[in-house]
């Protein structure tokens, strides 16, 4: 399977295949769609395709949909929407179209090679890979990207720019890069903490005809860059809404996180049971947790950026505010890239245990909950904390791997053998 | 420890040769253990009494306690658990001093020391005066000793860089122990663990007899000849696990090592069968009165009985009007009995409705007319309410002439009181399954319009529901309370206990649960009352009016007067009353007590916290073993190779050795493409007719017979697969499988235990490349567990034909949603057949052809 | 009835205008009606006027100074406050009394309109108004805070006439509060407020218990200005209780309520069934039973007339067909109504009781109920539309209201405003708002039902939902008005006590338009009919309140392994697992050395030799 050969026909083929096996979940299952809709792991409020709905029928309606409870999505979402023809199938379709999307970038990404050899590190091992092939398969046949997808959960926009911000960036166009990721900072704010392995990312894969320019100056016009987009999206949404009411109700609730709406994550059972005089330092506590592994990581796998950024999806998806499945179906779509030291990793199996079981009792425990009323929320909350262990255990894992891939080049002797951290 | 792979204890012989291996002294121990016990069956002489470790007792001429009591037990259970745990403990430590030493150490310091120890602390410090016996303190004694061994070889677990010194874990089984064992001495097992520590640490050498004495014995008594079994000192090696104690080897970093570690590899097979046995053993502990406890109400605002019924005088006149009206409607048409009775309800008052339901199952069609009626709380809201339901016929199809009639007659009743609170919703149904089901899916509007019409007239959230299913004429003695619901489902602990305590505490009634007509309340009934109630649980059908409430989280429990007594309807009506009442009294809906239990007697019960263990423990041996499968699969083949050396051949070299790079996507797919085969069977059985039922399971369970041949010989002709995959195989489907069973587990406990039961055996399932005569064993053993053969058998031991079986199961999954189906089909079925498929692999011959081609 | 109730207006008006309007400015009547089902509604209907003249200067005479000074502090310039309980059975009693407009809907509901410059000033006022009142009524009406609050656009307009340099800046709020539960601490301060404090007159026969015991009952306090065209604008304050007594209830003896079973030979039979015998009864049919005296109803006589009243204004009204007969007490004297279904009462100023039997019709058993029950009670008129909303769906985070809006009327088509105002953790989707005809898939298309939707989005925390719709539904038809809703989980200090109870949602307010305002009365009033349907119990997901600690530590543990994890294997530095310092055991074993000082050592040695060898 390592190092398949990608054809123009194969990849064709899968992307057909997998638009395929989405529309026909769509047509012949049609209750499945609003199913997977309302199903707090995919569904959060922050994507929920069901208030996008609400907000998009409001706007509409000439009542501004960010002076109500329900809409905390991004403004652009109501024209975009508001211009699709009414049938659900265009729906469908530009779904499939974002996944496929999203399929190519990780695709560019992983045949570059970069997760392999970036410009300041080779890995010994970089002849064991997957090809770009195999790992868009794994990422288009993934059951959570297909629920996300089936569910419509606009986080799918998210993931797309995000992944096309790194595929740029791979491919030495930082303007682009810089570009996906404000969209994706202004979609769902938090990929703004991916700038500054970002701009690493650009600026090790400068093109060398280019000339090389000092680090300041392309960061500083990189992060020129972020900023003129960010200022122009909020621009027209201001233009849209006739109002900047939306920056509260978008982003705000997310920083408060006054929507306490179940989910996988650890924040809302948390802030449900917190004492109200605390609320406020934990929320800020919480975000500066959240926050603080950008600087640690950059600066240790300096000469990996790649790696930087996957560990940092791979972080955001257990400790954002209101994560989903499809936060982490797009870091199991970043992990496959590092084929080479899966070898390297000590708990894959117990890993994939946890998290499975984890899949399956999550939702058994949240119907005991709602539904059955039988069991009681620490069922559900105790299932969300075991998930977020299973994927932190994930992160570290793969961390631990990867330095020591790093490690390994300075010690070759020490390959196979037995080491330990002091 | 003998490093058999477990997988072939199934064979008689291997299981022979292990029990014949054990050396002398153990054997003694065992014996000596057994001996105790037996003659502590007998009533005349008390053994515990004689032999305990009881602190007053021991004075110079009973010193004799110090050295007996480790031999005495309290019961079956507690010497057999120490057994176990004891003989591969004392096993390896004999083989490793010889047996002189161990009956001098074992016979002097290392029970005395404990027993001073443990005797000082309790007279002298605790100043009380607890008799302590059995062997678990020379367990945690050895289990120290190997505790340090073991941190000496590798000190450190770590989880995710998180050190934990190997050495705590006697520790931590000790808290364990104490917490789950009740009347387990922490005390004893401390001083025990204690000086198991102090002796592995090698403080208590000075204590061993002198070699060269021993060396003289045996060379003068020439007991190496005479005794069988017998361990001489020379024989005994320090370096069976490739380490010298303490020789300062370079500590490596802990789970690499933990888990090549050779003694690791071999101890899987061994916990699975332990989890198993501990499962069901659990479970037979449970009637026991130190893990049952007495229910009792949590819900305080419900006061069960603590009312005044007044329902009876001239009521009874008026029932028999009722009765009357009831009997000339037998024989008639169900809309005409039901134009009947809506002109009697409207007659008082009340709100009438009508639904049509019809349900299409197995070909069948059960269609039928729902009456009902709504009495308004008088100044009440339409917020909440109850619900009285009396089928026409019950689950048995006998007609319910006195429960319909007693329903109207409560509801004439009911009216007159103004302290309603709820509102009252009288419902009668034509039969006991489908049209509760109809209504209350319809109330919540749940329900398919095609099949069923959706309520005229509705009322607000119901927060309770008692059936009446009264078809017995003349007088009754006592209640039998029916509360399971669909899919093992059950109602608040609560309103049964109020139930209880209003029909036994109040009326003075006899009450009777799970068919129980007489209930002693000793061990054995206790058990059957359990078993009984966890058999239907499992198989989560419908039975009763009540059941279809449940999932809807509206509490409901069905009764049935039976017995021949002097209570009349009226004593039914007021049992019926009393619990209104108490349900009137309710603020919030019912959530205080619990809703997952087990109960032994009506005033008996298991909570999940207690019992879950059980069920969990036998998932667990299934990821047990997937797991070992797994880190076995990654080393090297001739390590993953079934036949192995005797002991002291897995040495320390192999333990630098990588690990090998696994081929997963056959395994992968094999397991996926099992797990979709299930639909086939899910389908054919809840499609076919029901004149096509029985045909079909024949043809099918033919297909089953033949499919794991089938599937191996294409595997072995086209992908010639390893040793390793089939390992991966059979690792994968059993992480499947336990993965499912404890998600089960949570939602329906029986049926989690009873499938994880039927498919223990796949865990000890392996490919028999040498021995086809095993091969043939393990298949026909893995037929007899086939789905489809316990199907048959459970059908002829109850005596019912396999063509009603599988319709009850259509129509149950059809019209309640029943997923019993789903898990047998979808959750045991693939695992046995990718455990048949391991079975029947015979890898060698997939490499000699690859080394052909 | 309409007709009779707009008649006794007129003659009320023209009593106004009479020029002995001072003795005027008080009166009271109680109007009882036999209802099907042994049920009898008796509404009160106190009114008293003063000057607005008078009112400014603080001089009341007749208007509670209580209440007057409150309306005077807040700015308000009209008021309605509603306490009601149980539900009006429409299908068996028909419409409702006053034209459902002195009702509310479960619990206490409240509008006025406030005289204020700015929206924030009107909420200030409001909030004075409502505390004072909580005082002066003992209702918790201070809880209706800005959660609560809404101002409806379409379904409330003034009673009363208000010149139109106020109208510009009155602001109109709406506050309600389902879970109050109405009780006697409410009745006396209703009965304070009376010229007669209940002492004489009708109000002696409102007794707690006889009023709480009810099927349904509500009471009402409107207070208007109302300029006769002319005449000089008068306050109008009206005090109306409506009552629905179950008469079997009623009739019971204070000294036992319990409904034991009636010996067996005073029970009513069917003599007519074939097994009818000494020891089996088919109980009678229900309702018939139509006997009662107010002493049984009331569990009291009336106590003579309340002095203050206008003498024209006869005090007790009766209806029943003329047919029936009414014994009373002397000093009384019967006066029947043109149309011949009612009967009023003057009763002489000295008359000490006033007591009045209305005996069981003679009608032989032998003629069939059905007779019986037309010639008993005065034929009910059935009510504009019929209403009834419930939830749909089960569990605890999805759900979805259903509203069935019955237009029974043959030729006419009903016009109305219905009205939600809902708790914010209820979370409506507006865009699955559908309206459609029974037997008709979808909403039609030719004739929308939905003519205008006004919606006000809930914000979290600080604002109910509030939704407005104008529905036209069509003669003879059946209409579901259906959306869903989503349950939101709040933090665990915003439950109630009763968590698992649910949270009560209000009645939704039905306001069905009139047609043709009726011209010569002296307010046209723009609704035609009001009803309120039920109000609804809404469970939300609860947490465990019992763990609010172990909670925060779970959480905190979790985090902290994962960034104690990365933590450590970002700054720890590799090395080989034999380089490095040495583990700790041997420290341990120092220390233990140390410990045991000297003896031990030969014994070490000797370990230590053993195991060289």
């Amino acid at each position: 399977m390592d190092g398949g050969k990608v054809t123009l026909g194969r990849t064709a083929g899968l992307y057909l295949g997998a638009a395929v096996l989405r529309l026909a979940l769509f047509t012949l299952f049609p209750g499945l769609a609003d199913l997977l809709t309302g199903r707090v792991e995919i569904s959060t409020p922050v994507t929920s395709f069901k208030r996008l709905q609400e907000g998009l029928f409001l706007y509409d309606h000439n009542v501004s949909p960010y002076d109500g409870g329900v809409y905390h999505q991004a403004p652009l979402f109501l024209p975009l929407f508001s211009l699709l023809p009414s049938l659900p199938i265009f729906t469908y379709l530009l779904y499939i179209a974002v996944d496929i999307l999203s399929a190519g970038a990780l695709l560019k990404i992983a045949d570059s090679g970069e997760a392999g050899s970036s410009a300041l590190f080779t890995s010994p091992r970089r002849e064991k890979r997957w090809s770009g092939f195999v790992i868009a398969t794994v990422f288009l046949f993934n059951p959570f990207t297909i629920a996300t997808c089936i569910g419509r959960s606009t986080s799918v926009f998210t993931t797309c720019a995000i992944l096309h911000a790194i595929a740029k960036a791979v491919a030495g166009a930082p303007f682009g890069a810089m570009v996906a990721l404000s969209f994706a900072a202004y979609l769902s704010m938090y990929p703004l903490l991916l700038l500054p392995p970002l701009l690493l990312l650009c600026y090790d894969r400068q093109p060398p005809e280019s000339a090389i320019k000092p680090g300041v100056q392309s960061a500083a016009t990189n992060i020129l860059v972020v900023v003129g987009v960010l200022a122009a999206l909020f621009q027209m949404s201001y233009f849209i809404t006739g109002s900047w009411e939306f920056l509260p109700s978008t982003y705000g609730v997310q920083l408060t996180l006054s929507d306490l709406t179940p989910n996988i994550g650890l924040w809302w059972y948390f802030f449900i049971e917190m004492f109200d005089s605390f609320r406020s330092f934990f929320l800020a506590v919480f975000w500066l947790h959240l926050s603080c592994y950008v600087g640690g990581l950059t600066i240790r796998l300096r000469r990996q950026p790649l790696v930087v950024l996957t560990l940092l999806l791979g972080i955001f998806s257990i400790f954002k505010p209101y994560p989903s499945i499809s936060d982490a179906s797009l870091f199991l779509a970043m992990v496959p890239l590092y084929r080479h030291v899966f070898p390297l990793m000590r708990y894959t199996f117990v890993i994939a245990a946890v998290i499975m079981y984890t899949t399956f009792l999550g939702p058994a425990f949240y119907h005991l909950w709602i539904y059955a009323g039988s069991g009681n929320a620490n069922f559900f909350y105790a299932i969300t904390l075991v998930w977020g262990l299973g994927q932190s255990l994930l992160v570290c894992d793969l961390t631990f791997a990867v330095l020591r891939d790093e490690w390994e080049v300075e010690r070759p002797e020490m390959v196979g053998k037995d080491i330990r951290q002091i | 420890m003998p490093s058999v792979n477990f997988a072939s204890i199934l064979t008689s012989l291997r299981s022979r040769t292990y029990t014949t291996r054990l050396p002398l002294f153990t054997r003694g121990v065992l014996v000596a253990i057994l001996a105790f016990w037996i003659a502590g069956i007998q009533s005349l002489w008390d053994v515990r009494a004689w032999g305990g470790l009881a602190p007053d007792q021991v004075g110079i001429t009973t010193l004799y306690r110090l050295n007996t009591f480790p031999f005495i037990h309290l019961n079956i259970f507690h010497a057999l658990m120490n057994a176990l745990a004891l003989a591969p403990l004392l096993e390896r430590f004999e083989s490793e001093h010889g047996t002189l030493t161990s009956l001098a150490l074992f016979f002097g310091p290392l029970t005395t020391i404990p027993a001073f120890i443990y005797l000082f602390v309790e007279k002298f410090i605790l100043r009380s005066n607890t008799s302590v016996m059995g062997a678990s303190m020379w367990i945690f004694l050895l289990l120290g000793i190997e505790a340090i061994r073991t941190y000496r070889v590798n000190p450190y677990f770590v989880i995710s860089t998180y050190n934990i010194p190997t050495w705590t874990s006697p520790l931590a089984l000790l808290v364990v122990i104490a917490a789950l064992v009740p009347s387990s001495s922490f005390l004893g097992h401390l001083s025990g663990l204690i000086v198991g520590y102090i002796c592995g640490l090698g403080y208590l050498k000075f204590l061993a007899p002198p070699e060269k004495v021993l060396r003289w014995i045996e060379a003068r008594l020439n007991l190496l000849g005479r005794l069988p079994y017998y361990i001489s000192i020379d024989q005994k090696t320090y370096g069976r696990f490739g380490v010298l104690p303490s020789s300062g080897s370079p500590s490596r970093a802990g789970a690499l090592r933990l888990r090549r570690d050779p003694r690791i590899l071999k101890l899987p097979p061994y916990l699975s069968l332990l989890c198993i046995l501990v499962g069901v053993v659990w479970l037979f502990l449970l009637p026991l009165d130190e893990y049952s406890r007495r229910t009792y109400i949590s819900e305080n605002a419900l006061l069960p009985g603590q009312v005044h019924t007044y329902f009876g005088g001239s009521d009874q006149n008026v029932f028999r009007a009722y009765k009357h009206e009831v009997n000339s409607l037998v024989g008639k048409s169900n809309v005409e009995i039901n134009d009947k009775l809506e002109s009697i309800v409207k007659g008082l008052g009340l709100k009438a409705g009508r639904q049509n339901f019809t349900y299409r199952s197995a070909g069948r069609v059960y269609s039928g007319e729902n009456l009902y009626a709504i009495l308004q709380a008088p100044r009440g809201d339409a917020t909440e309410a109850i619900v009285l339901v009396a089928a026409w016929e019950n689950a048995k199809e006998e007609l319910n002439r006195n429960g319909v009639a007693l329903v109207l007659t409560l509801a004439r009743y009911f009216k007159r009181w103004s302290l309603w609170s709820k509102d009252i919703i009288f419902l009668v149904t034509p039969d006991s399954i489908a049209g509760p089901q109809a209504w209350v899916d319809a109330y919540h509007d749940a329900h398919d319009s095609a099949r069923v019409d959706s309520l005229p007239l509705k009322s607000g959230a119901l927060q309770g529901a008692i059936a009446i299913d009264y078809a017995k004429e003349g007088r009754f003695e006592s209640v039998h309370v029916v509360y399971d619901g669909v899919n093992g489902q059950l109602p608040n602990l609560d309103l049964i206990n109020s139930v209880v305590s209003i029909a036994g505490g109040q009326m003075g009634m006899g009450v009777a649960i799970q068919e129980m007509w007489g209930h002693n309340d000793q061990y054995p009934d206790r058990l059957r009352t359990m078993l009984r109630g966890m058999l239907k649980q499992g198989l989560g059908l419908a039975s009763g009016p009540h059941s279809s409430f449940i999932p809807y989280h509206v509490d409901a429990v069905t009764l049935q007067p039976f017995g021949d007594g002097w209570q009349d309807e009226m004593a039914m009506g007021r049992v019926v009353e009393g619990t209104f009442r108490s349900l009137n009294n309710l603020l919030e809906h019912l959530h205080q007590s619990f809703f997952f239990y087990l109960l032994m007697q009506r005033e008996r019960f298991v909570s999940i916290g207690t019992y879950l263990p059980s069920a969990m423990l036998v998932a667990a041996n299934f990821t047990i073993m997937a797991i070992a499968l797994w880190v076995k699969s990654g080393q090297p083949e001739s390590e993953a190779e079934p036949v192995k050396k005797e002991a002291g051949s897995t040495d320390s070299e192999e333990m630098t050795r990588p690990t090998v790079e696994r081929d997963l996507f056959l395994p992968l797919g094999v397991v996926t493409l099992c797990q979709f085969l299930a639909v086939v069977p899910l389908y054919l059985f809840n499609h076919a007719p029901e004149s096509m039922l029985t045909p079909t399971f024949t043809i099918f369970a033919i297909i089953n017979t033949a499919l794991p041949h089938a599937l191996s010989h294409l595997l072995m002709t086209y992908y010639t697969p390893s040793a390793q995959q089939y390992q991966l195989i059979k690792s994968f489907s059993l992480l499947l499988l336990g993965m499912f069973l404890s998600s089960l587990a949570t939602l329906n406990f029986s049926l989690a235990f009873l499938v994880g039961l039927l498919a223990s055996p796949l865990t000890f399932m392996r490919p028999w490349p040498q021995s086809p005569a095993m091969r043939i064993a393990c298949t026909v053993l893995l037929n007899a567990v086939a789905p489809t053969a316990v199907l048959v058998t459970a059908a002829l031991a109850w005596h019912l034909d396999i063509n009603t079986v599988l319709r009850e199961a259509a129509f149950a999954w059809d019209v309640c949603g029943m997923y019993t189906p789903v898990v047998v089909w979808c959750v045991w079925w693939p695992a046995w057949l990718a455990g048949s498929v391991t079975v029947l692999g015979r890898p060698e011959v997939g490499k000699k052809k690859q080394k052909m081609t | 009835m309409r007709q009779l109730f707009s008649l006794l207006l007129l003659s009320l008006v023209a009593l106004c205008f009479a020029p002995h309007a001072s003795a005027a400015d008080y009166h009271e009547q109680l109007v009882l009606r036999p209802l099907p089902l042994s049920a009898l509604l008796a509404s009160f209907n106190f009114r008293s006027n003063t000057t607005l003249s008078a009112f400014e200067a603080h001089n009341f005479r007749f208007f509670p100074r209580s209440l007057g000074q409150i309306l005077q502090h807040a700015g308000t310039r009209e008021l309605h406050l509603r306490f009601s309980l149980g539900r009006w059975d429409a299908e068996s009693w028909g419409a409702r009394p006053w034209e459902g407009a002195r009702e509310g809907g479960t619990g206490v509901e409240l509008w006025a309109w406030l005289e204020a410059d700015t929206d924030e000033e009107a909420d200030r006022k409001w909030r004075t108004l409502t505390n004072a009142l909580s005082g002066l009524f003992c209702a918790s009406l201070n809880f209706i805070d800005g959660t609560r609050t809404t101002r409806p656009v379409m379904s409330f307009q003034p009673e009363g006439n208000h010149p139109n340099s106020t109208m510009t800046n009155m602001h109109l709020l709406y506050g309600v509060l389902p879970h109050e539960v109405v009780c006697t601490e409410n009745l006396t301060p209703f009965l304070k407020l009376l010229p007669c404090k209940g002492k004489a007159g009708i109000a002696t026969l409102l007794d707690g218990h006889k009023l709480f015991d009810a099927s349904w009952q509500s009471m009402a306090i409107d207070v208007r200005p109302v300029c006769p065209p002319g005449g000089e604008c008068v306050l109008e304050m009206e005090q109306t209780i409506d009552m629905v007594l179950d008469i079997e209830r009623s009739k019971r003896p204070r000294g036992n309520p319990i409904p034991r079973p009636p010996p067996a030979h005073e029970l009513k039979c069917d003599t007519s069934k074939p097994y009818h015998s000494g020891d089996t009864c088919f109980p009678a049919d229900y309702n018939a039973n139509q006997d009662w005296s107010l002493s049984q109803i009331f569990g009291r006589t009336m106590k003579g007339t309340c002095p203050l009243t206008d003498p024209n204004v006869p005090p007790v009204c009766l209806q029943v067909p003329n047919s029936r007969g009414v014994y009373i007490t002397g000093g009384a004297t019967e006066k029947k109504n043109l149309d011949l279904v009612s009967r009023c009462y003057e009763i002489a100023p000295d008359t000490p009781e006033f007591e009045m039997v209305l005996p069981r019709p003679e009608s032989n058993e032998e003629s069939g109920q059905a007779a019986v029950v037309v010639q008993e009670v005065v034929k009910p008129e059935t009510p504009l539309l019929y209403a009834e909303r419930s939830f749909t769906g089960h569990g605890q985070e999805h759900g979805g209201v259903q509203t069935i809006l019955r237009n029974p009327s043959p030729d006419t088509e009903v016009e109305f405003i219905y009205m939600e105002t809902l708790p914010w953790f209820m979370r409506i989707y507006l865009h699955t708002i559908e309206a459609r005809i029974e037997g008709q898939a979808g909403a039609s298309k030719q004739d929308p039902l939905i003519q205008e939707v006004y919606y006000r989005p809930a914000v979290d925390r600080a604002r109910g939902t509030q939704l407005e719709v104008r529905m036209r539904i069509p003669p003879a038809s059946t209409v579901f008005l259906t959306y869903d809703f989503e349950k939101s989980i709040l933090r665990y200090t915003e439950y109630p006590p009763d968590a698992n109870r649910g949270f009560d949602v209000a009645a939704a307010v039905i306001t069905i338009l009139n047609p043709n305002p009726n011209p010569n009365a002296t307010s046209p009033r723009f609704a035609a009919y009001n009803l309120r349907t039920t109000s609804l119990l809404c469970s939300l997901p609860t947490p465990d309140f019992s763990m609010p600690y172990n909670v925060i530590i779970f959480t905190s543990t979790a985090i902290a392994l994962a960034f104690g994890g990365m933590f450590n294997i970002i700054v720890r530095r590799f090395v080989a697992a034999n380089e490095g310092p040495e583990m700790t055991l041997t420290a341990v074993k120092e220390r233990l050395r140390k410990r045991f000082g000297g003896f031990l050592q030969k014994y070490r040695g000797k370990a230590d030799e053993k195991k060289s060898e």
